[in-house]
């Protein structure tokens, strides 16, 4: 079974800020900025997170990583709970789970030399001696497209595209199983980004990496992604293979979100149709009662506001949290609480097996 | 009609400290009234200086060192700033790329609004706060007079950003230049932005230099584009000419390295190798040349010359050819 078995499980994760009241201004205020997600990653797999500015996304990237404890919920690691297990699991989980940033200007101590900072994992974990570690960055380098020559150089000799690289280099010195890459491109040219997806999409194949990209740009999703999440003020509310997210989209926020792509093709006219989505995205202070995207859903109903739509199955892996969806789901009462685990499809593909349930129990 | 902005062979230099960059390198563009004229490249390209020359905003070292910049008719290059000023006051507006950064964070957003009147004279202090509030009112904010007590530190980021556009609109201005005015946005708000950008010019018939590194805002919301790279305009054609049958193959390998929803999933990208030249070093007669994939000898040794038809044109020794230019061919058409 281990063979099959997701390498990375979130599993009902909620993450709030500001419930300790440290603060005397927010007494009692929580930020509610992630509230019950569950999914899972794949070995060898990508899947990408997408959303607004403030829907988690981020906060989820970094309990993946570790980097924050969840409120409640737990992370697990070829089943192991990272939070949990032995010392020695613990610290094996965090080799295995690496996080690359976004800005490639800020995550880079400008202080180091490049060579440094891409040593500087092997030296937390003990990992190699002190000789050895110049060799392996050098090495860690040419894999990422940088010559041996840059270790005795500062970050900011270089360009943005190259930091980035500088960045992926780091992320990998541990040979991790899982990069936790956050708008890993989105800081970077046009013409540059290309290079660095293509640099991603070898090393994933050359290393079997399994990644978490985390992005607000869904054509690159699109592109690099297997499995796509949306993300709305801390919901996930749909999630599916790439191409049947796109093609066959069932949330009417996805639907707007690819609607609002500025595509770069000749249009016979400049193009005039409505706004496809009012407003901006409601405080994660108070988020709307039930479905929280009906505070700007062109398809709200009453029932929207009353009731919180759970993620039902439409097929193929494809699962999404809406009371009136762009198209039906195959299995009216069945709850599919962990997208991307294999039993979804499974599911999906057969809605009246007995099976169809709580997967997670 | 006369045109609204006219650029003529614009060169801008830069000096910092002993070395000297010549950020802008001769290029001419026109802005007929009511029209939009998307300004696109890479960073470093020059698409903001040349904003910038516009707005008589260049930085501390930066001067135009040739060409002519007229606006709505006026002739601005060689003006004392006073005069110049005189004439940019009234007739442009400005909405930079983060809004945070451009407003005052100490001043109401109403009072910040209605300022460019007080300062210009041109209403008195009531008259300047209900224009304000109005105006708040048609960019989408709701409750404006309300919003107009607020600090911008209240607002979300999109919402800061209408009262960007709020405060560029104020003095009633026939061109607008707005740098990346979208780019720190969501892409729901972004639309939402872009969408009131397109609808304002409608009702006030305004000019729009629209300047941004994004191909798609580009198609969809401008009526002519200049790409330009490494301080040069590299082509130059109305949007449906231009993404229908573009020539220079410095714009092909940008549209070709967008991923798109039609891209095949795990395909790998098209790139451009390299990186954008450093405008203080060595340059090749083609800018473009040591970066593209059809470059020949003949790019490394002449300079292109600007070669124009109808309302399209480009510098390019070896164009991209059109679907026009391969039937042509394969019929054997004599020429």
């Amino acid at each position: 079974m281990s063979g099959d078995r997701p390498l990375v499980q979130v599993d009902h994760v909620v993450k709030e800020y500001g419930s300790s009241g440290w603060s005397l201004r927010n007494r009692g205020e929580v930020v509610h900025a992630v509230s019950d997600v569950s999914l899972s990653l794949r070995r060898g797999k990508t899947v990408g997170l997408v959303g607004e500015s403030g829907c988690g996304k981020s906060t989820l990237g970094r309990l993946v990583v570790g980097l924050e404890n969840p409120t409640s919920g737990t992370v697990s690691f070829d089943g192991v709970d990272v939070r949990k297990g032995s010392r020695e699991q613990r610290r094996r989980a965090r080799r295995e789970l690496q996080l690359m940033f976004q800005d490639p200007y800020a995550s880079l101590d400008p202080r180091m030399k490049v060579g440094s900072i891409v040593a500087e994992p092997l030296v937390v974990q003990h990992q190699v001696s002190r000789g050895d570690r110049r060799e392996r960055a050098a090495s860690l380098l040419g894999e990422v497209g940088l010559p041996a020559s840059s270790m005795a150089r500062y970050p900011y000799e270089f360009s943005g595209g190259q930091r980035q690289r500088i960045g992926l280099a780091r992320a990998l010195a541990l040979n991790p199983q899982v990069i936790v890459a956050d708008e890993p491109v989105s800081a970077l040219d046009v013409s540059v980004r290309s290079q660095i997806l293509n640099l991603m999409l070898d090393l994933q194949l050359k290393h079997s990496l399994t990644y978490l990209i985390i992005s607000h740009d869904l054509t690159t999703l699109r592109y690099i992604a297997d499995e796509v999440g949306v993300l709305y003020l801390g919901k996930l509310v749909e999630w599916g293979p790439s191409d049947s997210l796109f093609r066959e989209t069932v949330h009417p926020y996805t639907k707007a979100l690819i609607d609002t792509i500025p595509v770069a093709k000749p249009a016979p006219e400049r193009v005039r149709r409505g706004i496809a989505v009012q407003g901006e995205m409601p405080s994660a202070l108070a988020p709307p009662s039930g479905c929280r995207f009906r505070t700007r859903c062109p398809r709200a109903e009453k029932v929207c506001s009353e009731v919180e739509p759970e993620l039902r199955a439409f097929g193929g892996g494809h699962v999404a949290a809406c009371h009136f969806p762009l198209r039906e789901p195959v299995a009216l009462a069945a709850p599919v609480l962990r997208p991307g685990d294999d039993s979804v499809a499974e599911q999906a593909s057969d809605p009246k097996s007995d099976k169809a349930g709580n997967t997670t129990s | 009609m006369a045109t609204m902005l006219e650029i003529s062979d614009l060169v801008v230099d830069i000096r910092s400290g002993r070395s000297t960059v010549r950020a802008v390198d001769g290029i001419s563009l026109t802005l007929d009234p009511g029209r939009t004229l998307g300004l696109v490249g890479e960073s470093g390209c020059g698409k903001s200086t040349t904003g910038l020359a516009v707005l008589g905003l260049l930085p501390a070292g930066g001067k135009v060192t040739r060409g002519s910049i007229r606006i709505d008719g006026h002739e601005i290059v060689g003006l004392r700033e006073a005069e110049a000023r005189a004439i940019r006051g009234r007739t442009v507006g400005v909405v930079f790329q983060d809004p945070m950064t451009a407003l005052n964070p100490t001043q109401r957003i109403g009072a910040q609004v209605a300022e460019p009147l007080l300062i210009h004279g041109m209403a008195n202090r009531s008259a300047a706060m209900k224009q304000a509030v109005d105006l708040l009112g048609e960019v989408g904010l709701s409750r404006p007079a309300a919003q107009a007590e607020r600090f911008p530190h209240e607002l979300s980021g999109g919402m800061r950003q209408r009262v960007m556009i709020a405060l560029a609109l104020i003095c009633g201005p026939k061109l607008l230049v707005a740098d990346e005015p979208t780019t720190a946005l969501d892409v729901t708000t972004q639309d939402q932005i872009l969408q009131l950008f397109d609808s304002l010019q409608q009702s006030r018939d305004m000019s729009i230099l629209l300047i941004t590194h994004d191909m798609g805002v580009v198609a969809g919301h401008t009526d002519e584009v200049a790409v330009m790279y490494a301080g040069r305009l590299a082509e130059l054609a109305t949007t449906h000419r231009l993404f229908g049958g573009y020539r220079h193959r410095y714009t092909e390998a940008l549209l070709e390295s967008i991923p798109t929803l039609d891209t095949p999933r795990g395909q790998r990208l098209a790139t451009i190798a390299g990186l954008p030249p450093n405008l203080g070093g060595q340059l090749a007669p083609c800018r473009f040349a040591p970066r593209c994939a059809h470059a020949e000898q003949v790019c490394f040794d002449v300079e292109p010359q600007w070669s124009e038809q109808g309302e399209h044109g480009y510098a390019c020794h070896l164009p991209r050819r059109t679907d026009a230019d391969l039937m042509t061919e394969s019929a054997g058409a004599p020429s």
